[in-house]
Parts: structure tokens; C-alpha cells; sequence
């Protein structure tokens, strides 16, 4: 979905008529800041400068699982990410260490369920033809819709691997509620001798990555306080809403005649959902299945949430409202920027354990 | 014993008024608590009970030893006169009380919990110094006395928790596949929106006098939701069912009485 996430940004960058319908200071903070400034942090661009630096430690376990692949062991691994955190991107950013030849990408953009569906997608015969060893399957979560009959593809993509692992070495990727939810349905943790789950960046990592981003193109920036100790706090330490929170507290100020500086100061009135905790069971629920389908037509909630029609096309329409979710095409999906207040909101009501 | 004194009978008055708006103010302030912060909601009507037997307690002390200061013979016979009372009149409300006070300390069962006493089940919504009552699946609030736990016994069966395991049974015909059924019913659990997916499924087969029979165990995000699962659960095999044309069965009322 980074294609999306894109959008969001270009969105709240260029679409003037949007901005005009936006309430409240926040969104107008932004037209006040240098072009060029906000051009630094657009996405993907900006994961693309910073997924080598901060993913280290899962590419190091992928690289140690790989070296274990090469001495004969079976070896698959999952990397694990929160959506819009920038796991496609860190997939495809391992390429250069495999080397071309061998390397083989794949990314599921839509629901794959049936198993003939699958075959085609993923031709064993023609991989051993191009002699891929490196197999790349991208947004593995688009393998089930939740609903009886909903898992065929993903049974057998998984019987695939274990036939598989010791002809080529699978690398999966996983949206996080989907890797839980799947995990304790079908305990196949074990198929996976390498789980990489992307972990939530801390205040000095934020700090780090935003710091030398911004430096990179000659901006002085000051930042006030334990910035990003809150940044991490109130982000969830999730890269997508803290790009957010970061533009959102970024103000240009003159400190001398004609020196400007971006200073950057900690705002308390941004991401307050507190009203999240009167969204109803149902709304609940269906946030639980956006997260878990990584964006659900109305046919596929209805599915999830067995009610009829209008009644989903009524539920959406509040989440969209309330700015929970956003509507791309027929495709509705949890609002990357709500997601940190969404998570916490569905561990709180449905005692659903986001973090394993 | 002293002449009755007016002015101790008002203070006493008094004294059960604040008892009383204080408990009014106290579970006011819980429920709307309770209300904003769905989390807290069981933890609020725990220590609401709590509160209020505290309370109580508080207020016969604080009557007896500030108000009515009663001399040791008055006292003596205050206690007497309770006892006879008791042993003719109130002493089921006694057990009632020490009950109570079991249920506060040994918690057996607390607020929140789905419990089953006697023929009763369901979930407890208030405990008091009295009773406590519970909520039926349909819907009705049951007062039951305290003193019936002290003389059966209690199966609670969420101890705590929101989530429960449920028995979901299905009979189907002998002649369908085993796993394939197996699959379909453990995808009918593990899709429906009130499933707490931190738990395994089970699917236990077991022979019958004309068909087998299916278990379900699968655990329920919240008890109270759990016809709606059991219904939820049921409407997705059986569509899945008809879907792959999988001869499935009622259990005829007949059988039912001959093999239970």
C-alpha cells in the first residue's frame, strides 16, 4: 500500500481543496513551510534515503538466515511490519545482496484466495527455470480473506515453502495483525526458521533519522525539550505518523534579519483520540478487519463482519468520517495516521495483543 | 440502658444519610467512570463493592463508638438483645451478611464474572451485603441470596476474565468427510468477529446413535457475547456447508431426549 500512503502525503502537500476543508491549524501549518522542506520528507522517497540505516538489525538476520540456507539448512523467513511502515521497501532494498540474477520479487497488491489463482502467480517450473533462489513474496496477508473457504490459497502457499525451503530460500512479508491473527490460527510460526519482526523506533532513533535527514539538505533545525521522547510516545515509534508529527510541529521562524530555522516544538493537541473509546463494538470490529485485510472491499467486510450492505457501507462511512479510514476507489483501509490511537483503541477493547 | 436521647437518635439519622448519599455518589461515580472507560468497567465494580461494605462497616462503627457511646452493660445488652433477635427473626439475613463478607474476602466470584449457582446462570452485575444479581443470557436480572453459596457450591467460569471458552456442537451425517468438515467448522470459528484469536480451536468427533457429532471449543472474545457467536459460528458452517453441498443435521428433539 505504499502507493497510497504516497498519496496521502502528496494529499496534504499540493491538494489545495482539501486543505480548504480541513478544520483547525494543524493542516495550514504546513502550506507556511518551505517547499523544498517538505519535499524531504515525502514517501516513499524518504524510507528509500533511510530503510539502509535503520533496518540493520533485520537485514542482519536475514543475511545470517541466508548463510544458514547456504549450509544446507531450510531456511524461510517473515519480516513482520506494522502497514505503511515500510516493509516493501525494505524487501526490496535486499536485492544488492543476493545479486540480480538469482533474486525474485513479488508483491501481492490484491486478495489472492483461490489456489488456482496462486499457481499462476507463482510458477515453481518457471523459477527453476530463471534459477531464482531468492524468492520474495511481498504483503503475504493478501493470501486469506476471513471467511470460511478464505484460506485455500495461503494453505497452500505454505505447503509450497515447506516443499520448497531447500530449493530456494523464501523471504515473506507480513502485515503484523494479519502475521497474529494467522499465526494463532494455524501455529505455522514453525514453517519460518527466521521471523523479523521491523521494530518500533525509539526517541533516539527518531532523532537520529529525522536529525540527519533534515541536516542532508542544509536545514537548521532546533528542536525544544524531549521532542522526540514524545515523538516516540505518542507515534507509537511508527515511521508514517511520526513524519506526520514532525511536519506538524516544524514552524519557520527568523532567529536573526533574513537567518531562518525550522524549529520544531512539541505540540500536545495533535493525535488526541480520547474520544476513540465511544466508537461502538462494530466500529471496533471493523477497524480490527481493515487492519487485518490491509484495506477491504464492502463485499470482504461484509464477509468479515457477516451484516449486510448498507450496513457496512454505513459503518465505513462513519470510520471515514471521523478520519479512522480512508475510501481509495472501492477499497477502504485504516488511516495511516490514526493507526498508533487504532492499535492502542483495539488492545484496549478487544484485549487483542498487538505486539508479540 | 440511658433514656433515649433525641439528639442521639438525629445524629444516628444522619449519620445513615451520609452512609447512604455517599453510596449514591460512590456508584454514580463508578458507573459513569465505567461508561467512559470501558477497560476499568469490572475493575470499578469490584472495588465499588468493596466500597461499600467498607462503607457500611464504617458507619456502624463510627455509630456505635462516636454517637451512641454505649456503656459496657448497655452494650451487653444491645448485643444480647441482637443475638435473640437474630435467632428468631433475622438470621438468614445474618447469613447473608457473612456470606457476603466471603464473596468480599474469598471472592469466589466477582463482578463481571459469569458464574453458575444452584439452577441459575449468568453474568454478576452488583454484589451487596445481602445478595447479588445476575444476568441471564435472555436478559433478566436474577437476585439471589448471599447465603446460597455458603450452602452450595459456585462454578465460575470466566474467574475473572472477559474471554471464555464456548461449545459450539454440530450433528452431521456419518457419511461426510471427516476433514473436511473438521476445516470448515474450525474456519467458521476462527472467522467469526467475536472469536479471541490469542486461542487455539478444537474440533473433538464423537459417535452418536445416527450421526456424529461435532464439538466446537473455541474461545469468545467476551462471554457476553456468546449466543452471538454461537450464532455467528453456526450461520458460517452452514453456509459453507450448503456452499460444498455437505449433508448436514439437526438433531432431531427425539434423539436428543433418548441419548441425554
Amino acid at each position: 500500500m505504499t502507493v497510497l500512503w504516497d498519496n496521502i502525503f502528496d494529499a496534504y502537500f499540493h491538494e489545495k481543496e482539501l486543505h480548504e476543508k480541513l478544520e483547525g491549524r494543524e493542516e495550514k501549518a504546513i502550506y507556511h513551510l518551505p517547499q523544498e522542506y517538505l519535499e524531504l520528507w515525502r514517501m516513499p522517497r524518504f524510507l528509500e534515503a533511510v530503510t539502509g540505516d535503520i533496518r540493520r538489525i533485520e537485514r542482519g538476520a536475514i543475511m545470517e538466515s541466508w548463510q544458514n540456507w547456504h549450509r544446507g539448512h531450510s531456511s524461510a523467513v517473515a519480516v513482520i511490519g506494522y502497514l505503511g511502515e515500510g516493509v516493501s521497501l525494505f524487501l526490496n532494498s535486499l536485492q544488492p545482496y543476493f545479486g540480480e540474477g538469482q533474486f525474485y520479487y513479488l508483491k501481492l497488491n490484491r486478495k489472492v484466495t483461490g489456489e488456482k489463482d496462486l499457481l499462476e502467480l507463482i510458477n515453481i517450473d518457471k523459477l527453476h527455470q530463471d534459477k531464482a533462489r531468492v524468492i520474495v513474496i511481498d504483503n503475504c496477508h493478501h493470501l486469506f480473506l476471513r471467511k470460511p473457504g478464505g484460506f485455500q490459497a495461503l494453505k497452500m502457499f505454505l505447503e509450497i515453502i515447506a516443499a520448497t525451503s531447500k530449493n530456494f530460500f523464501w523471504i515473506t512479508g507480513w502485515g503484523r495483525q494479519s502475521w497474529i491473527y494467522l499465526g494463532n490460527i494455524f501455529g505455522f510460526e514453525h514453517l519460518f526458521s527466521t521471523v523479523v519482526p521491523f521494530h518500533k523506533l525509539d526517541a533516539l532513533e527518531l532523532a537520529e533519522l529525522f536529525l540527519t535527514t533534515a541536516a542532508s539538505r542544509g536545514f537548521q533545525v532546533a528542536v525544544k525539550g524531549d521532542f522526540f521522547v514524545r515523538m516516540a510516545e505518542v507515534t507509537g515509534g511508527l515511521i508514517t505518523p511520526a513524519i506526520y508529527y514532525w511536519l506538524m510541529c516544524s514552524e519557520e521562524q527568523e532567529v536573526e534579519p533574513g537567518v531562518k530555522q525550522i524549529v520544531l516544538q512539541e505540540r500536545t493537541d495533535i493525535f488526541q483520540y480520547q474520544w476513540m473509546e465511544e466508537l461502538s463494538e462494530d466500529e471496533i470490529y471493523l477497524l480490527l478487519a481493515l487492519l487485518q485485510g490491509d484495506g477491504l472491499s464492502l463485499e470482504q467486510i461484509k464477509d468479515f463482519l457477516a451484516m449486510d450492505y448498507l450496513w457496512c457501507r454505513m459503518a465505513t462511512g462513519s470510520l471515514v468520517k471521523k478520519k479512522l479510514a480512508i475510501a481509495e476507489k472501492d477499497v477502504c483501509l485504516v488511516n495511516p495516521l490514526a493507526l498508533p490511537a487504532v492499535i492502542k483503541a483495539l488492545t484496549k477493547r478487544r484485549s487483542v495483543i498487538f505486539t508479540r | 440502658m440511658e433514656a433515649i436521647d433525641l439528639s442521639k437518635i438525629r445524629q444516628v439519622f444522619l449519620l445513615v444519610l451520609v452512609v447512604f448519599v455517599l453510596q449514591r455518589i460512590i456508584d454514580k461515580l463508578a458507573w459513569g467512570l465505567g461508561q467512559k472507560i470501558k477497560k476499568l468497567q469490572v475493575v470499578l465494580h469490584r472495588l465499588q463493592v468493596i466500597v461499600r461494605f467498607g462503607l457500611y462497616g464504617a458507619g456502624v462503627y463510627v455509630a456505635i463508638t462516636m454517637v451512641l457511646r454505649p456503656s459496657p452493660e448497655a452494650l451487653l445488652g444491645l448485643l444480647g438483645g441482637t443475638a435473640v433477635a437474630l435467632g428468631f427473626g433475622a438470621r438468614e439475613y445474618l447469613a447473608n451478611l457473612l456470606a457476603g463478607l466471603v464473596i468480599l474476602f474469598e471472592q469466589p466470584f466477582r463482578v463481571g464474572d459469569r458464574i453458575e449457582v444452584e439452577s441459575h446462570a449468568g453474568e454478576v452485575v452488583d454484589i451487596t451485603i445481602r445478595s447479588f444479581r445476575l444476568r441471564t443470557p435472555n436478559d433478566n436480572v436474577i437476585t439471589v441470596p448471599n447465603a446460597v453459596i455458603l450452602r452450595t457450591g459456585v462454578k465460575s467460569i470466566t474467574q475473572g476474565r472477559l474471554y471464555a471458552l464456548v461449545e459450539i456442537d454440530f450433528y452431521l451425517d456419518p457419511e461426510v468427510n471427516l476433514e473436511a468438515v473438521k476445516e470448515i467448522l474450525t474456519e467458521a470459528a476462527a472467522t467469526s468477529r467475536y472469536f479471541y484469536d490469542e486461542k487455539p480451536i478444537e474440533v473433538l468427533v464423537g459417535m452418536e446413535r445416527f450421526h456424529i457429532r461435532y464439538a466446537v471449543l473455541a474461545y469468545v472474545t467476551d462471554l457476553r457475547r456468546e449466543w452471538e457467536f454461537k450464532s455467528d459460528v453456526t450461520g458460517r458452517a452452514i453456509s459453507r456447508f450448503q456452499e460444498l453441498g455437505v449433508k448436514y443435521w439437526v438433531k432431531p428433539a427425539a434423539v436428543f431426549n433418548s441419548t441425554d
